[in-house]
């Protein structure tokens, strides 16, 4: 063995950390060679020296200093503790949030497959609500209609009965409301029972191929519901072939009981283009109306005894005055009651009628821009709702690899954290 | 493990601190002195020692006796004496390298003549001050290596542990390390003659 061969063996020669057999060669040569014992003992030197060198003494106070940031130290390990225990650590919102995580992961995949179902309940659920109710309101009606019955023999309770009077002229019919005007008055109380005042009014834009026969037909057919044509606006307003198209502006009035059996009659017979049907509650000022008259007529009476009972020319006058005055409104107040009363009982229909050579002869308009870009965006819509299904689908039915992947991703995570926290 | 250390162990865990000063009492000095010897610098020294000191007592509930504590301090002691320095980029180590750039190819042709010189033998017996010198010249792994082996007396097996690598690079760090003093402390000497 070489020299320098022994001496990158000396150091450990001096530990004895050599195998025995290495041991013996580096033994061997070093009684043959003078130079590497020296260098042997030069090794054991400085080590004896290192073993030997004087340790330094720490700066005065050193231990007091360490003391207080032992103290500083443990106070804040004690308020880290103190808010551990309000909140949760950090490690474990992960360790927790975590589990939570996969079980709202597992619990979606469950869900998902119920869903299905669950909406079908759901619908159920809407469905039996819906006929419930229908089956519930006309019960509260009949009930309401039974009650007046009942002997009522105080006058104390004038509401009640016109509340039950009221629901009494109500009658339902395939859920359509048709009211029917009951001009006989109650006998059962002294009330006076209320009349439901609706003004129905319908505008019917249509097209028809022969507008004479139409006009004809129709007449007999409003007069045979008992209304009649109010205006009739005929007029010429295309020559197509050396045919005439007309076109008409009619106001029909019918007795409100027909007024749907009529629009519903112009729909049979016409193409219609355009139907707008109105009904208007108007028994509430109605009524009011009703009420002023009769305040007003008992104010007369009393300034007509008081006008009899006058003495002087003065007050004749200013009672005159009154008298006049009161007549005035009354007058316009009846006015407007009639013509409520009439408008409630008779029905307006407005028809505009077209003749077109075929009923559907209409040119298709090209589709405005707003048109195009309003398809254009409910296409958009309707494909980010189809991709995010299709995403959810996507991971839902990958959930039985995902989430024992998150969890074995989330358990490897907390390992390497613990690891590295362990080498500090 | 003694009792007695077990149990200042315990008792340090649940926060006594007069526990945790005993424990460390004799390992107090130890750790300021490698925290000069790496950072040669009293105030760093103190900082660093007194940080990893702080660092063992923040966690000692982490230690789970697997080593012994004096490994696992050394450990800390050592880790957070490089880190320091490291942190502050303290400039020593760097000085050093330029040194041995600017000569150190001719100061190891001169060693290895100086071995094979029959004046060589002469024995030469090193003072305790050429040897603070040298050591302080060292780089980090080789002072580390030589402060635990050679100053600590730590065994191999213990020092793999500190250090954290296995027993063949302790054994191949120490030899070289051991060899690098030695030619620092004879080219010191040959300087002075």
């Amino acid at each position: 063995m070489k020299c320098n061969e022994i001496s990158d063996k000396l150091s450990l020669y001096i530990d004895n950390e050599l195998s025995p057999e290495e041991m013996q060669q580096v033994e061997d040569h070093l009684n043959s060679c003078e130079n590497c014992q020296k260098v042997l003992d030069e090794y054991k030197n400085l080590i004896s020296v290192l073993q030997n060198l004087p340790e330094e003494e720490p700066p005065e106070g050193y231990c007091k200093r360490l003391h207080e940031k032992l103290l500083m130290e443990r106070s804040e390990k004690e308020t880290k503790r103190t808010s551990k225990i309000k909140s949760f650590s950090r490690s474990k919102w992960l360790k927790y949030g975590s589990i939570a995580a996969a079980l709202v992961l597992v619990l979606l995949v469950a869900g998902i497959n119920n869903l299905g179902n669950m909406g079908l309940g759901m619908k159920a659920k809407n469905e039996s609500a819906y006929d419930m109710s229908s089956e519930q309101a006309p019960g509260q009606y009949f009930g309401g209609a039974a009650a007046p019955a009942v002997p009522m023999e105080e006058p104390a309770m004038p509401e009640e009965a016109e509340g039950m009077a009221y629901d009494d002229s109500y009658k339902y019919n395939r859920g359509e409301i048709t009211y029917q005007s009951n001009d006989s008055i109650v006998t059962t109380s002294s009330t006076e029972q209320r009349e439901m005042k609706i003004i129905k009014t319908g505008t019917i834009y249509a097209q028809t191929e022969d507008y004479d026969k139409f006009l004809s037909d129709l007449s007999m057919k409003v007069s045979s519901l008992g209304g009649f044509m109010e205006s009739n606006n005929t007029q010429v307003y295309q020559v197509y072939n050396e045919e005439k198209l007309m076109y008409g502006n009619l106001k029909i009035r019918v007795p409100q009981e027909s007024f749907y059996e009529l629009v519903d009659y112009l729909e049979n017979t016409l193409d219609v283009r355009r139907k707008n049907i109105n009904e208007t509650d108007v028994t509430k000022e109605y009524y009011e109306k009703d009420n002023k008259v009769k305040n007003l007529e008992i104010q007369e009476q009393h300034l007509r005894e008081l006008f009899e009972e006058a003495t002087t020319v003065e007050e004749m006058l200013l009672i005159e005055n009154e008298l006049r005055r009161i007549r005035t409104e009354i007058d316009a107040l009846n006015l407007s009651l009639s013509d409520i009363n009439d408008r409630a009982k008779m029905s307006t229909i407005n028809l505009e009628v077209e003749e077109v050579m075929t009923p559907s002869l209409t040119i298709k308009t090209k589709d405005s821009l707003w048109d195009r870009s309003k398809a254009g965006f409910i296409n958009t819509v309707n494909g980010i709702i189809r991709s995010v299904e299709n995403l959810i689908v996507g991971i839902v039915s990958s959930s039985p690899i995902l989430v024992p992947a998150v969890i074995i991703c989330i358990i490897g995570f907390l390992k390497i954290r613990k690891y590295w926290k362990k080498r500090i | 493990m003694n009792t007695n250390e077990r149990w200042l162990i315990e008792e340090s865990k649940k926060g006594n601190i007069d526990a945790f000063e005993q424990l460390i009492k004799d390992h107090k000095k130890s750790a300021f002195n490698i925290a000069l010897r790496v950072l040669r610098n009293v105030e760093d020294a103190e900082d660093a020692s007194q940080e990893a000191l702080i660092k063992v007592f923040r966690n000692i509930k982490s230690f789970n006796m697997e080593s012994t504590f004096k490994v696992w301090l050394y450990r800390i002691v050592v880790n957070t004496c490089i880190d320091f320095k490291r942190r502050k980029s303290i400039t020593a180590i760097s000085i050093d390298e330029t040194m041995d750039l600017g000569s150190g190819r001719e100061i190891q042709r001169e060693i290895t003549d100086h071995s094979s010189n029959p004046d060589a033998l002469i024995e030469r017996s090193f003072d305790k001050q050429m040897v603070n010198d040298a050591i302080n010249m060292l780089e980090d792994d080789f002072k580390t290596i030589i402060l635990l082996r050679d100053i600590k007396g730590f065994t191999y097996d213990e020092i793999s542990q500190i250090l954290d690598c296995n027993l063949g690079t302790v054994k191949s760090r120490l030899s070289r390390a051991r060899k690098r003093l030695k030619e620092i402390l004879e080219r010191e000497m040959k300087a002075d003659s």
